[in-house]
């Protein structure tokens, strides 16, 4: 157990660190134990907790956490509270550089869609998000394999074959290549299949990241 | 390219596909397309045909054909659909607001009984409308061009019209203004159209009714109903004892609705010329509903004859000159559940034995009646009708009737088909038309796979006659023996100077598949040995060769040994035609 001794148990305290852009200043509020290895520096709270941005108002809530100040925090059956919606994750990891959150087994919620849910989500700092795996939302109804959402300009984007409905309709994308541009504009959601070049060269990046 | 499927059937229904298409091609083009067509219409079959050319046609000198499936491209293969209310569109791009849908780069709706195909269609979602242009509809039959088209409520109305049977090109056209087409109940009106073959005009129809299942030319009525195409042609050219040219039957359009059949047709025919007993015939039929007529009138050396019908209703006056058959009168049905009671009466004169010493003239009055009786349970169906007749002439004789015939068939696995017939007379009729000649005939067929057997024994005549065919299928055609015997059929007729038709004759021959390839040529041959008279009995071949639009048949046949009564040892040259 030699890890273990260069573990620290600490009592139950408040933080304010500044750990990066998205997490610029934050609290953490443990639910129990928080642990520092001493040697890593990761602190670990094993029965989860809350770390609160108050900065940017992200919060997050989770059953287990461990994070390393300035690098990165990771959590399991994890709540986020952010400007792009929010999100459940089985499990996220947030890396301070590059500025992006990695979540598995994702849940989302946001202005353009409701109850989205996705195997892999990977949340970026240009509020950028892309979905990957079984991506679905109730409203509006989609099903893809893969969808990048630029939350700042209220446009989503599928990639590869994929069902979306709109009232009545139901669109399909049948082929591997399939694209499907969606613009939110005022309540209404347009789709264009036929998506303009240089918002697909902008987007398109980001699902590779995945 | 133009290859097509039938999509749905009628209601459920028939299919229409509609695409691009272009309206104009220059002479060079259209070549240049139509042999493109060709190759890529039939599919690797046809392509081999045409690559390999000769010897391709050397094979089918021996009787070989091709064919090759048809495979689909259906609206959902399309990258992107949209289920609508109206059915699926499809296309290579869509833009869709919520309320309308564009699709762009190839675009094709499939509804019920509908499959179109447009390089652009407009869906409206909020009236449930959709909009294309440049359209072009296609069934396993025709392609149907719209210059412009919508569908809503299920119901397609296009104008700019032009729709044709040909494969590839469209040397048979029907130009139209209008089409209306209702996708549920599948049936297809062109209004103001003209039929045109190699551009020559010829035939105009205020409002014409197409279903897109059924052959063209049915729907002209230059078939018969459940054949494949076979057009009776209005144009008649071929030989058989002398030269047979001239008009029989030709269509005459009419203003009004057409539907099926053109009301007035015209016969101008020259039979046998060249021959020791060519005749002029000129004819002319009419038919409206409940209404008929037709009258020919031939010319001769051994001087005029005419014959013909005219029915109205119950009324009517048939005659025969030839046979020295007059008759005018009225008959009329009636019926009363299971049974059918037909009372009639006519002022006739018949010549007896077909010459004017036995003729007999008066009048009759009298019914028949019928009772039918029919019983189907699963695959075995049986059908009685006995019948009896009673007739008053204006004379001490009375005519009475009676016979009827008990059929039974098994349709499973196998076939088999069973009828007995019979008729009594007390005594002679003296009129044909309501003679009931004394009959007692046994017949029945049995069918299993590739063999059939046909016989039939008249117990009155007492002969049997009898008809063995057997049959091996490939995927290029069947090869077939057929043996026909006529059993104490000796000095029963003496027609053609001989009595003897017994008969013992075996034919071999060849059906090639039905030609599926543009410019595919088949041959069927067929030669019958006679084993009484030790001789050939027949031989004879038929070409046919497939086109864009028509498969032309030309053949010969000759009877070297007749073999029946109805038969005379001759030569027949045979021309037909298909509308692919």
């Amino acid at each position: 157990m030699d890890g273990m001794k260069r573990w620290l148990v600490l009592l139950p305290l408040l933080l304010a660190v500044v750990l990066a852009s998205r997490f610029a200043g934050f609290e953490v509020k443990p639910r129990g134990n928080s642990e520092l290895d001493i040697g890593t520096g990761v602190y670990t709270l094993p029965t989860g907790g809350t770390i609160t941005d108050n900065k940017s108002g992200l919060v997050l809530e989770a059953r287990y956490i461990q994070y390393r100040d300035g690098d990165f925090i990771r959590a399991r059956e994890a709540t986020l509270k952010s400007r792009e919606g929010d999100f459940s994750a089985a499990s996220l990891e947030y890396q301070q550089k590059p500025d992006t959150l990695r979540m598995n087994g994702v849940r989302f919620g946001s202005k353009q869609f409701k109850g989205i849910t996705a195997q892999q989500g990977l949340l970026f700092k240009e509020d950028v998000l892309v979905l990957k795996g079984e991506v679905r939302s109730s409203d509006p109804l989609l099903e893809a394999g893969l969808l990048v959402v630029d939350t700042s300009k209220d446009q989503a984007l599928v990639l590869g074959a994929f069902t979306f409905r709109d009232g009545a309709t139901t669109l399909r994308g049948n082929r591997p290549d399939s694209t499907l541009l969606l613009n939110f504009e005022g309540g209404k959601v347009r789709a264009i299949t036929r998506v303009p070049p240089e918002v697909f060269n902008r987007l398109r990046p980001y699902a590779d990241k995945l | 390219m133009w290859r097509g499927r039938q999509v749905l059937g009628r209601g459920l229904g028939a299919g229409l596909r509609l695409r691009s298409g272009s309206f104009s091609y220059s002479k060079l083009a259209k070549i240049a397309q139509v042999r493109g067509q060709a190759l890529q219409f039939c599919g690797a079959g046809c392509s081999r045909a045409v690559r390999r050319g000769f010897p391709i046609f050397l094979l089918l000198l021996a009787g070989l054909a091709w064919a090759s499936p048809r495979s689909p491209a259906p609206c959902a293969e399309q990258p992107y659909t949209l289920e609508t209310p109206e059915g699926l569109a499809g296309g290579g791009n869509l833009e869709f607001d919520g309320e309308v849908a564009v699709f762009s780069d190839g675009a094709c709706l499939q509804t019920e009984g509908l499959l179109l195909q447009a390089p652009e269609l407009r869906y409206d979602q909020n009236n449930g409308e959709l909009t294309a242009s440049r359209i072009e509809v296609q069934t396993d039959r025709y392609r149907f061009w719209a210059e412009k088209g919508s569908i809503k409520a299920g119901v397609l109305q296009a104008s700019g019209i032009r729709v044709t049977t040909c494969k590839c090109g469209d040397d048979l056209l029907l130009v139209s203004e209008n089409l209306r087409f209702a996708t549920q109940t599948g049936e297809v009106v062109l209004e103001e159209s003209r039929l045109e073959v190699y551009r020559l005009g010829l035939a105009r129809f205020a409002e014409l009714r197409l279903d897109p299942e059924q052959p063209l030319s049915e729907i002209l009525g230059l078939s018969a109903p459940g054949s494949t195409g076979d057009v009776i042609l209005p144009v008649r050219f071929d030989f058989d004892q002398g030269l047979n040219l001239g008009l029989s039957e030709f269509p005459l359009s009419e203003p009004g609705s057409f539907s099926g059949r053109f009301s007035t047709r015209l016969t101008l025919l020259g039979l046998r010329l060249g021959s020791p007993d060519p005749l002029l015939r000129l004819g002319v039929s009419a038919l409206e509903k409940g209404r008929r007529a037709r009258l020919e009138f031939d010319l001769k050396p051994s001087g005029p004859t005419s014959r013909g019908e005219v029915v109205d209703g119950p009324l009517f006056f048939v005659h025969d000159s030839e046979k020295g058959r007059y008759a005018f009168g009225l008959k009329q049905a009636l019926g009363l559940g299971r049974f059918t009671l037909t009372p009639f009466g006519w002022l006739a004169q018949d010549w007896r034995d077909g010459t004017p010493a036995t003729q007999e003239r008066g009048l009759v009055a009298g019914a028949e009646l019928r009772y039918t009786f029919e019983v189907q349970e699963g695959p075995f169906r049986f059908h009685l009708e006995p019948f009896g007749v009673l007739g008053f002439y204006n004379q001490p004789q009375q005519y009475a009737a009676y016979g009827g015939q008990a059929e039974g068939r098994y349709e499973g696995d196998f076939t088999l088909h069973l009828r007995y017939s019979w008729a009594i007379e007390s005594t002679p009729g003296r009129f044909w038309l309501e003679r009931r000649e004394a009959t007692q005939q046994l017949s029945g067929s049995l069918q299993y796979a590739g063999m059939s057997l046909e016989a039939e024994h008249d117990f009155l005549k007492a002969q049997t006659q009898a008809r063995l065919r057997l049959g091996y299928s490939q995927d290029f055609g069947e090869v077939w023996a057929q043996f026909n015997t006529c059993w104490a059929c000796v000095g029963k007729t003496l027609s053609n100077g001989r009595d003897d038709w017994e008969r013992r004759e075996l034919v071999l021959g060849f059906t090639p598949v039905p030609l599926t390839c543009t410019y595919d040529l088949s041959l069927a041959p067929f030669l019958g040995y006679d084993f009484l008279r030790q001789g050939i009995s027949r031989w004879g071949m038929e070409l046919r060769y497939a086109d864009c639009c028509f498969i032309w048949r030309l053949g010969y046949q000759e009877t070297r040994i007749a073999q029946h009564p109805g038969e005379t040892a001759s030569g027949k040259l045979t021309f037909g035609l298909e509308i692919r």
